[in-house]
């Protein structure tokens, strides 16, 4: 069923990583994607997933979860390994069958970069494990915040996000509940040729834009309300506040990211 | 007294002034302090008077005042709004945030309120609605009682003067809907927080201090409960309902028994038939 | 004769999960042909989940669902006629229509049917008809229509495909007094016209006890009691603790019994109320 989905996928804790101020993970998020592709050499690359494992566990997140979060994205990293295997041809020929030639090159990129993949979602997903998304949407509010000056909707922005996560699973709910209805009626969604398939997904796709717009106007109303005219003069109860543990986050990714480029160096 | 709200003489259409007014010249007022709830079928107008008290619709003839401030001059919008909040229907579309305490900290976040204070009155609105141990749930994990209680927290952090409530319990089952009732009466009773009630289920009305009934956008009776329910073939004729111990009290009246007039409650309705018994 | 059967009817959500929940729990009850059945619990009783086991929306977990003499379950092609023989009505239906015309939208059960214009032309007609919508607005879009009329339009989408068993679950949510005294009457002449099953979920005692023949009443799972209206109600202490509400009637006579008046424990609706207590009085002669 649609129910069992996962979305959000946020796990609340109390480990270092989730008390951290969510600006200065997205940052260090960053920093540790820009570690990945400088990375020149094994060695390197190395430290790149010492240090995403280590702050995985120090997150306390069941590392199982990588698995989860990798899941999805095999086929690309699979995509990529051939790519790279199958057209790099520069290198030292390791063997050729038909117009197939492999060169040690080609396997080496193919490692980096299935390597880099991994690593980078394996960062990224532990960004929102241990970040709610209201928070993330509030680091990137303030982050962008800069942009306001270009008249960027900075504020508007974070605000649809914040909504659409709310609903999310409230539209996922209704739109079980209408195929329910429509399924009691004899519709069958799932048989015929591509346009019988759009056509039979009619009868749950108008209910549910009518019910949005219902659910949109309503919610329009509640917020004003509640006082809500834009975000001039709103402030924030939780305070993003820098503490010592982020500057220890920090630290700990600025020497992972001076070793990465130390080992750039010494081993050519 | 203290007259909190005051409509006088509105009258109000969703289309043109003067065309198919779903308000015809209405006048009520309510003091500080009481509980009032509004009846009248589908469509009687009664949502639409809620509205006017706070300022999402504006009287095409007449006025209303909130805490002597007029709804028409836009100045006094937010000043309007942080007085009396308003409590709607479906639970879901009036929650924003994606947890709990941060949808209740949403008003006080627009007016711009220090962060400790909006947190000390978050928990303290959470805590008056016995929601304060769900403040880190996702509003999807509850039930209906129970987000209906986070949005009259979201209200009550406010710290209004008045809650206007738009059926608040007609999508949940008894047990929300008897939640959120001892939430409201609580709130009335001891922060004194001015209630207006509008509602399907005479049960509801019964509790409150005073009733209205609304119908083709005029108000055709104003009074306590008990004189209201007491009035068995008005409220019929309205399409109206009155509670089970009224029906049956004024039923054995009708066949020529003696019952009192202004039965209400199962215990005056026990008591009346026990006299009658002997 | 038994129309619906269910036997140790099991159904276990999130099976595998450590969110497991058994949502019914060896329910065997029996359904008879013509009768009004009300379904009455709270919230997460299993009343929900129970109901969309009749029409095969939900497969069970261990048990056998027997409708009209077939286990379906497992035959795709008989899922599909049991579906149509088994009609059911969600809660807020309005909020599943779709169809550019009313007419259209009450016709989408019985064109899924494979039934010919003809016959769907009538359904349409008979099924508008049944409740109570005026044929002038047939033509007219399914969004124009007032609360009301469009609950009864959606409940007209089902009656169109004509079902042996009419399922609606909490028909009358939402709606003010009128509205729902309009729609409880509109399911007992459709049980006068029709003579088909029906079963009606519900919050409310008062309107179950309207309309029912017999009420099932479920708690965590499982079948709390089955039996006629007076004996379902006068157990009506053991329905408060489970949570339920019981008639205000009920209570009133649970009051003056407990004064000592030896009066019936089954009472349930004014009317019933009323006549009761008349003819006390006049046993007594007190006019």
């Amino acid at each position: 069923m649609l129910k069992d989905i996962t979305l959000g996928q946020y796990f609340p804790g109390d480990s270092v990583i989730h008390k951290m101020d969510a600006r200065v993970k997205l940052l260090l998020t960053i920093a540790f994607i820009i570690m990945l592709f400088a990375a020149k050499n094994m060695y390197s690359l190395l430290v790149g997933v010492v240090f995403a494992l280590l702050s995985f566990a120090i997150s306390k997140i069941p590392f199982s979860m990588i698995r989860t979060s990798l899941k999805p994205i095999v086929p690309i990293v699979i995509f990529t390994a051939l790519l790279n295997i199958l057209f790099v041809s520069t290198g030292e020929e390791l063997f050729s069958i038909w117009v197939i030639t492999i060169t040690d090159e080609g396997l080496d990129t193919a490692v980096y970069m299935v390597v880099r993949i991994v690593c980078l979602i394996i960062g990224s997903s532990l960004l929102t494990y241990t970040t709610s998304p209201i928070d993330l949407t509030d680091a990137i509010e303030r982050l962008l915040r800069p942009l306001k000056k270009i008249k960027v909707p900075v504020h508007e922005l974070a605000m649809m996000m914040t909504i659409a996560l709310r609903f999310i699973p409230t539209l996922i709910e209704e739109t079980d509940k209408i195929m329910s209805a429509q399924k009691a009626r004899g519709s069958e969604l799932d048989t015929g040729n591509l346009k019988q398939k759009v056509k039979s997904m009619l009868p749950i796709v108008i209910p549910l834009f009518v019910s949005s717009f219902r659910r949109a106007e309503e919610l329009a109303t509640a917020m004003e309300c509640r006082c809500y005219h834009g975000g001039e003069g709103r402030t924030k109860m939780k305070q993003l506040t820098l503490t010592y543990r982020d500057l220890s986050g920090s630290i700990y990714t600025a020497i992972f990211i001076a070793a990465v480029v130390a080992l750039n160096i010494i081993i050519k | 007294m203290n007259v909190f709200l005051d409509a006088d003489n509105i009258s109000f259409s969703y289309e043109k002034a003067g065309v198919n007014d779903v308000l015809k010249g209405v006048s009520l007022s309510v003091e500080k302090g009481e509980f009032v709830a509004v009846l009248g079928h589908n469509g009687s107008g009664k949502s639409t008077l809620a509205k006017h008290f706070n300022a999402i619709n504006i009287p095409d003839s007449g006025s209303v005042k909130v805490n002597g401030m007029d709804t028409g001059d836009e100045k006094n919008l937010l000043d309007i709004r942080s007085c009396t909040g308003m409590v709607f229907q479906n639970p879901d579309n009036q929650i924003v945030a994606t947890i709990v305490e941060e949808d209740a900290a949403f008003a006080l976040e627009n007016l711009g309120v220090e962060p400790k204070e909006i947190r000390r009155r978050v928990d303290e609105a959470l805590k008056a609605v016995d929601m304060y141990d769900y403040r880190m749930y996702a509003p999807h994990k509850l039930s209906g009682g129970q987000k209906q209680r986070v949005a009259i927290a979201g209200i009550l952090a406010m710290d209004p003067d008045c809650i206007l409530l738009d059926e608040p319990t007609a999508m949940l089952d008894p047990r929300g809907r008897s939640e959120v009732m001892s939430t409201i009466k609580k709130l009335n009773k001891e922060r004194e927080v001015t209630i207006v009630l509008i509602t399907h289920y005479m049960d509801e009305a019964a509790q409150a201090q005073r009733v209205v009934v609304i119908d083709e956008g005029e108000i055709m009776i104003d009074g306590t409960p008990k004189q209201i329910f007491s009035q068995v073939e008005t409220m019929k004729n309205l399409g109206l309902d009155v509670p089970q111990a009224t029906e049956l009290a004024w039923r054995l009246r009708k066949a020529g028994f003696e019952m009192p007039k202004d039965i209400l409650t199962e215990d005056e309705c026990a008591k009346a038939i026990s006299r009658l018994l002997g | 004769m038994s129309v619906i059967q269910t036997q140790e009817l099991t159904y276990i959500y999130g099976e595998n999960t450590p969110f497991k929940k058994t949502a019914l729990d060896k329910v065997s009850i029996e359904i008879n042909d013509g009768e009004i059945v009300g379904i009455i619990g709270h919230t997460g009783s299993g009343k929900s989940t129970l109901i969309q086991h009749f029409n095969g929306l939900l497969k069970p977990s261990s048990g056998k669902v027997i409708v009209d003499g077939e286990d379906f379950i497992e035959d795709k092609e008989k899922l599909r006629t049991v579906r149509f023989k088994v009609g059911l009505v969600f809660q807020y239906p309005e909020y599943q229509l779709f169809e550019e015309t009313v007419y259209k939208d009450i016709g989408y059960g019985p064109k899924n049917m494979g039934l010919d214009e003809g016959e769907i032309d009538r359904r349409i007609h008979s099924a508008a008809k049944l409740v109570g919508l005026d044929e002038a607005l047939l033509e007219k879009s399914p969004f124009e229509l007032s609360g009301g009329q469009k609950r009864r339009a959606a409940i007209a989408g089902v009656m169109a495909m004509e079902p042996k068993v009419l399922i609606l679950d909490e028909p009358a949510s939402g709606l003010d007094p009128q509205g729902r005294d309009r729609i409880f009457e509109m399911i007992k002449s459709y049980h006068e016209q029709k003579k088909n099953a029906v079963l009606v979920v519900s919050h409310s005692m008062e309107d179950i006890a309207k309309i029912a023949d017999r009420i099932l009443v479920m708690n965590e799972g499982k079948v709390f009691c089955f039996d006629t209206p007076p004996k379902v109600f006068s157990r009506s202490e053991e329905l408060e603790q489970i949570g339920l509400s019981t008639p205000q009637v009920t209570r009133i006579f649970r009051k003056l019994n407990e004064m000592g008046y030896n009066l019936p424990q089954d009472v349930y609706t004014v009317k019933y109320a009323e006549k009761v207590l008349k003819e006390r009085l006049l046993e007594k002669g007190k006019v």
